[in-house]
């Protein structure tokens, strides 16, 4: 493995960044479990958005309050074999995966309601990006949608 | 104007039929069917006195058939020695057993959509959250190699092969 098998996305390296001045001993859990990605076995997480053929891995690190890392297989025209996506709030990540868990229980139609409502949600959001259109959700209520005037 | 029957129209059913059909409908245990079944089996009993009491056997196998199956509907349960079928109050029991299945099909309903009301809403927020972190981390690209610039630990020379999930 050479270093540049993994490369950091700009947030997953900010995140770190602002670790590593807050929270040096989170910092070095994380690294360790950065360096530990070529050799061990990720947990699948299914959230929408990663490559179809890609999908996004997580490793937690040993120490309990560190962020969990979010990576993936590096997709086509992107450098190195490994993409760290994003370092997660260890909170968040937990209630996925419990929310994971017990979507994996439920009636096929309950998951493919919020398989649906996160898909959609999330597309949103991507496409509201794109069309320089600010979309703010308020804990859970409905987003509220503003565009910037088009000059005419 | 000819009215003619649709393709899917079966054919009319045939006199017999009906009656079966208006027979089986009826419910011989309300009004006036049990006046009806007794006076029947009074008149089975005039009659028979009236011609004389039978003296064989076999002239009694009929009347006896027509009057156990007029008197049926009013049977409340049978006792040969020492079994003994309440037919009332097993048809009581099965009527209550029912009515608890459905009281309990209908809470454990209503439970469910109420536990599930909250649990949904937390399972969809947690999973839109994670995934929207996911997205946009993701949407800001590959920038630079581990370890980064700033710092991070150097890993360990490592052989082993990358395993997918």
């Amino acid at each position: 493995m050479t270093m540049a098998d993994i490369w950091l996305t700009a947030a997953a390296e900010a995140a770190f960044s602002e670790l590593q001045a807050t929270a040096p001993d989170q910092a070095n859990a994380v690294s360790e479990a950065i360096n530990n990605i070529t050799a061990a076995d990720g947990r699948r997480i299914d959230l929408p958005g990663a490559p179809a053929a890609e999908p996004f891995l997580a490793i937690e690190p040993r120490q309990p309050d560190a962020p969990a890392v979010i990576y993936r297989h590096a997709a086509n025209g992107e450098p190195g074999k490994w993409l760290v996506v994003s370092l997660m709030n260890r909170e968040d990540y937990r209630a996925a995966r419990q929310a994971e868990r017990a979507l994996a229980s439920s009636p096929p139609a309950v998951r493919e309601l919020i398989n649906g409502v996160v898909a959609g949600t999330v597309a949103t959001a991507d496409v509201a990006a794109a069309t320089r259109t600010a979309t703010v959700t308020h804990g859970g209520a409905a987003p509220t949608t503003a565009t910037p005037g088009k000059p005419s | 104007m000819t009215e003619t029957a649709g393709p899917g129209a079966g054919p009319e059913p045939s006199g017999w039929v009906k009656s079966w059909r208006w027979l089986a409908s009826l419910d011989l245990t309300k009004p006036p069917a049990p006046v009806l079944r007794w006076l029947g089996i009074v008149l089975i009993a005039i009659g028979y006195a009236a011609a004389g009491a039978p003296t064989q056997f076999s002239d009694w196998v009929w009347p006896v058939i027509l009057a156990g199956a007029l008197i049926l509907p009013d049977i409340a349960g049978f006792a040969v020695g020492g079994f003994r079928l309440d037919l009332k109050q097993a048809q009581d029991d099965i009527a209550t057993l029912r009515q608890e299945v459905n009281a309990q099909a209908r809470a454990s309903s209503v439970a469910g959509v109420a536990i599930g009301d909250d649990a949904i809403a937390a399972w969809t927020d947690a999973l839109i959250r994670a995934a929207r972190q996911a997205t946009s981390d993701q949407a800001s690209g590959a920038a630079t190699p581990w370890p980064p610039p700033s710092g991070g630990t150097s890993p360990q020379q490592s052989t082993a092969s990358p395993n997918r999930t």
